[in-house]
């Protein structure tokens, strides 16, 4: 995959948040390069920043130095209009806890995304793609934790993202159906070539990846490079 | 629709009890807005239109007796485009089915039909005819209240005869659009009539032959900013004729009570709906702002997603918006209701040819701006949250709330004899300041409307027990045209019936300090005498001087004169010399400005021998002796006005029973729907913030009753710190209010009973523990199974 062209380039990424008198320096100089159609999973241990860069990459924070290119544009000065531009065209979420409106049904969770995209999916066609066809006038307090990460997938893939993140999306999920959430990013990330960063604890998943960048001390620590990429449902826990 | 519109929809479905509280509140503040703003509107335009129609005047003099060639070649003086003189007088009727004689104010009117200056409408019958010469249109009101028809007669007398009138129809006039009868405070429409006679059979009745008493003037319009001025150069060029009143329309009694009754209105109509608008914007502050917690991870989500801060803010603002619709289309239906009681109650009141309640597309729209501004303001806080809200920081999970110690907990003693529920109550009161801010706030505003009601009953019992039982004691009046000598005193006095007489002087005159003055009279009391007793605001008796005057607070207030300082007095009537006397010492005086001086000094100082113009007494109250008494009463040479004080009182007390009490009964239901409001608003909202916390109580063996406690006592303290709050700001407003409603005619004191304040407390304990009901009733529905498992 490395010879796939670049679709993000971070340079010497600083985040320090500030709480009280104290500056919390989590992000010290992060280097890391993401190719167009690839699976990058982040790894480092609880704290180390993993979830803060993933934010700076998706667009929802911003670095306090260095710069983030995404298609040789800098993103990482633009003012809010601009960003949430960013994040409305190119940028689909899923999060651990699926974070869906509570209120609105798991079509219309889904319609809140294509509402603002530029030539979306028919809601219907995205829930059908995770296997939902069944459930979309359910709400979310209705529909299991598999369910439900799969319909903020669907929210995530009905606007045709260059970009995917996720953090931790199986978190919260049972073995079978971190599976089946794995078997569709997979399948979204072979069919539509779109470029997929995500965050896992699980060594495991690993295995299905095109390269892990590890995290360690504020910097990327090591990035290896999976040649054969293996089938989610070929994982070996 | 769009998909957030739908978010939208049911988030509303999901807190519509709160949103209600809250467009309750709104909608009582709007609609006393449209309505009172309606109801002015109502009488101002029954009022442009009978004016015009009337020719009503622009200024008003009353004279002794002048020639009326000379006063009609008034109207060539510069500024002046018209004027009209006349003939009036009061009189006594001597209706057979009423036991004393009723009084009567008779006008004249040209023989011929002819468009002057304040004209009469003819209502029934017709305007005079050629036949007779002693015919008369009587007041509509008076007609209707003693049931008296075209074609009847009214004895009356007339210049000590007896007449019989020939009633020939009924007429309304703009110049007693609000009448009362001479030294009373309401309209009795049966006790005093208006009669408009021939001007020729005027003049012979009378004697005024070729003259006239009475003028009336329309001021070219340029000139209408000066009327005060040339009303006063009007009242200097005819003081050798004996100038006793000279008004511009502005002062003139029925026109002016009018301007002030609109003038408060309109006041009111923004005062008074402030208060719930504020409150209703600051609930739903704490509204929105609870939302804006409970949405966090919704809200960085769409952030997240790219939705863009405009379109979340337009949400939200959509939200709050709601409530402002509700209410303020609730608010202007009320309010046109509203106008429409209020001006039913004006048509008892004020005459009018047609006054009657319309719609004003303008007033509702404003109405409904208002209340859509108001609700926006309500979201501002809670917009802040959510355009604050990063996305990043939105998907960590919020902060737990602040513990510590709060600082009751470091008054050891009290805290520690305070069970755990009291401890928790506190705890959270104090750490969610802003809430509990906004809880006492509203009691307090509500506890003040409550208190402001109960003092205007107050105040008005108190001026009713001042003005009959302290200052004025006597059964009756009588009242002469002309000073008599002390023999008719006397004569009086050994009438039947009469146990206790004194004699009185009136003195019309103009006070005059510097560049001050002011037209008015100067009464003669006895020393020592029991029915006229002059007191100071508080309702203390003044002594009166041997030698001085007691002057109206008010009235000094006017000349700027201090007790002590000396004023010129120039009477109207007798030898016209300046009289330079001492002020001793302000008295109150709520009708009128009133001026006492010892009789016998009064007497002195004008050089004349002792003269009466007036006679207070107190009669024995039995059937036949009050019959006997009358019976000599009615035909008394030169009596002009008898005033029943009895009387009076009691038709005040009822018209105050009837107005002030329903009215105080409605104000105490708006104050209602401001605690209603507040606490359920915030008692939903809290409950809906901890519900796990309300579940765990559950399942750990509390009863609902117990739970339902927390709440109910949280309440009890907010409402009742609060209601503590509003006690004195409510007296402040009553103060405030007191004061808006002084004119030359009238003042009342500001007064509120001690027990009001134990009824305001009581009152708002009664509301937390009725609003208890709707709160047991929602904790009921919980689900708390559900509740321990949700993850917010
Ligand atoms: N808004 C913030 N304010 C202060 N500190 C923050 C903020 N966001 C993150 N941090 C700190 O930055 C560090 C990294 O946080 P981050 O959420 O990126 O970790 P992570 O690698 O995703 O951890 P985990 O695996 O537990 O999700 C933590 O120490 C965290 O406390
Ligand atoms: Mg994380």
């Amino acid at each position: 995959m490395t010879n796939s062209p670049i679709l993000m380039k971070l340079e010497n990424v600083h985040r320090t948040f500030q709480v009280g008198e104290i500056a919390v320096h989590v992000l010290r100089g992060v280097d890391l390069d993401i190719y167009a159609g690839e699976l990058l999973i982040i790894q480092g241990e609880s704290g180390s920043g993993k979830s803060t860069l993933m934010n700076m990459i998706g667009g929802i924070d911003q670095p306090s130095q260095g710069t983030i290119s995404f298609e040789e544009q800098d993103i990482s000065k633009l003012g809010d209009r601009r960003l949430t531009m960013f994040r409305r065209d190119q940028v689909g979420f899923v999060f651990q806890f699926y974070n869906l409106v509570p209120t609105l049904s798991a079509l219309e969770n889904v319609a809140t995304a294509t509402e603002i995209a530029d030539k979306p999916m028919d809601p219907a066609e995205a829930l059908d793609l995770v296997g939902l066809s069944d459930r979309i006038n359910h709400f979310p307090a209705q529909l299991s934790g598999g369910e439900q990460q799969r319909v903020a997938m669907a929210r995530a893939i009905a606007k045709h993202p260059k970009l995917m993140l996720c953090d931790e999306p199986t978190g919260a999920l049972d073995h079978e159906n971190t599976i089946m959430i794995l078997e569709l990013l997979q399948k979204i990330n072979h069919e539509t070539g779109t470029t997929m960063v995500m965050i896992t604890h699980a060594q495991a998943m690993t295995g299905m990846a095109n390269r892990i960048a590890l995290i360690a001390d504020g910097i990327i620590d090591k990035v290896s490079i999976n040649s054969a990429p293996v089938l989610a449902k070929e994982l070996v826990w | 629709m769009e998909t957030l519109d739908r978010k939208l929809l049911r988030d509303v479905g999901q807190s519509w009890h709160m949103l209600l509280a809250v467009s309750a509140i709104i909608a009582v503040g709007i609609g006393c807005f449209v309505g009172m703003l309606s109801a002015a509107r109502n009488l101002e335009y029954a009022r442009s239109s009978y004016y015009s129609s009337c020719r009503l005047a622009d200024f008003w003099l009353d004279l002794k007796k002048a020639p009326a060639e000379e006063i009609k070649r008034l109207a060539m003086v510069p500024g002046i485009s018209e004027i009209r003189e006349r003939i009036q007088f009061h009189v006594l009727l001597d209706l057979a089915e009423t036991e004393k004689p009723i009084g009567a104010m008779v006008i004249s009117m040209p023989d011929e039909e002819e468009p002057v200056i304040n004209n009469i409408i003819i209502r029934t019958g017709t305007y005079f005819t050629h036949g007779r010469a002693n015919e008369v249109i009587i007041s509509e009101k008076f007609a209707k209240a003693r049931n008296i028809m075209p074609g009847d007669s009214i004895p009356a007398i007339l210049n000590n005869q007896r007449k019989e009138l020939i009633v020939v129809g009924t007429a309304i006039s703009a110049e007693f659009v609000y009448m009362v009868s001479p030294g009373s405070m309401i309209d009795d429409p049966g006790s005093y009539g208006l009669m408009y006679i021939k001007r020729s059979f005027a003049e012979d009745t009378f004697g005024f032959n070729g003259a006239c008493n009475s003028v009336v003037g329309l001021l070219a319009p340029e000139a209408r900013q000066e009327a005060e001025r040339i009303v006063n150069s009007l009242s200097d060029r005819l003081e050798s004729y004996g100038v006793f009143v000279a008004l511009p329309r502005a002062e003139q009694f029925s026109p002016m009570i009018l301007d002030g009754e609109m003038t408060q209105l309109k006041n009111m109509a923004y005062i008074f709906p402030s208060f719930f608008l504020v409150v209703a914007a600051l609930l739903l502050n704490v509204l929105m702002i609870r939302l804006a917690e409970q949405q966090r991870t919704v809200i960085g989500t769409l952030k997240a997603i790219g939705y863009e801060n405009r379109v979340l803010m337009i949400h939200f603002l959509k939200f709050a918006a709601t409530a402002g619709l509700a209410g303020g289309i609730f608010g202007c239906l009320f309010g046109y209701w509203l106008a429409g009681v209020t001006t039913k109650m004006y048509v008892e009141y004020f005459t009018f040819p047609k006054l009657t309640n319309s719609f004003y597309p303008d007033l509702l729209l404003a109405g409904l701006s208002v209340s859509i501004f108001f609700s926006m303001l309500g979201t501002l806080k809670g917009i802040r949250h959510i355009m604050r809200l990063e996305p990043a920081e939105a998907m960590r999970p919020a902060a737990p709330p602040i513990g510590g110690v709060v600082f009751l907990e470091k008054i050891r003693l009290f805290w520690q004899n305070l069970d755990v529920q009291w401890q928790m109550i506190l705890r959270g009161l104090l750490r969610n300041k802003g809430r509990t801010a906004v809880a006492v706030f509203s009691a307090a505003m509500g506890s003040s409307i409550v208190v402001l009601t109960f003092g205007f009953v107050d105040s008005m019992d108190e001026m009713v027990c001042l003005q009959f039982e302290r200052l004025l004691r006597s059964d009756y009046h009588l009242t002469f045209r002309n000073e008599m000598s002390f023999s008719t005193f006397d004569e009086i006095r050994r009438l039947p019936g009469i146990i206790h007489a004194e004699p009185v002087l009136i003195v019309p005159c103009t006070f005059q300090v510097r560049n001050h003055s002011k037209r008015g009279a100067i009464m003669g009391i006895v020393r020592k005498g029991e029915l006229t007793n002059p007191t100071n605001e508080k309702g203390d008796i003044i002594p009166l001087p041997s030698a001085g005057l007691l002057m109206s607070s008010r009235l000094m207030k006017r000349l700027e004169i201090s007790p002590g300082d000396s004023v010129d007095v120039l009477p109207v009537k007798g030898e016209r010399r300046t009289l330079t006397l001492p002020v001793v010492q302000g008295v109150s005086s709520m009708v009128g400005l009133m001026v006492y001086a010892e009789y016998d000094w009064l007497n002195h100082v004008l050089g004349s021998e002792r003269m009466i113009n007036e006679v207070h007494v107190l009669a024995a109250h039995g059937d036949t002796e009050k019959k006997e008494l009358m019976n000599k009463v009615r035909t008394m040479p030169g009596l002009e006005v008898l005033t029943d004080l009895g009387e009076q009182k009691q038709a005040l007390n009822s018209q105050l029973d009837r107005a002030m009490r329903s009215s105080a009964v409605i104000m105490i239901l708006f104050a209602a729907v401001i605690f209603f409001g507040a606490i359920l608003n915030g008692t939903l909202i809290a409950i809906s913030e901890r519900r796990r916390e309300m579940a765990t109580f559950r399942t750990m063996g509390y009863f609902e009753g117990e739970v339902a406690n927390l709440f109910l006592r949280e309440n009890m303290v907010t409402n009742v710190v609060g209601t503590l709050i509003g006690l004195p700001l409510g007296y402040w407003m009553l103060i405030g209010s007191m004061q808006m409603f002084v004119t030359d005619a009238y003042s009342f004191p500001a007064k509120l009973d001690a027990v009001s304040y134990g009824y305001t407390l009581g009152l708002a304990v009664l509301f937390v523990l009725l609003s208890q009901g709707i709160v047991r009733r929602t904790l009921r529905k919980q689900n708390w199974v559900e509740a321990l498992s949700l993850k917010e």
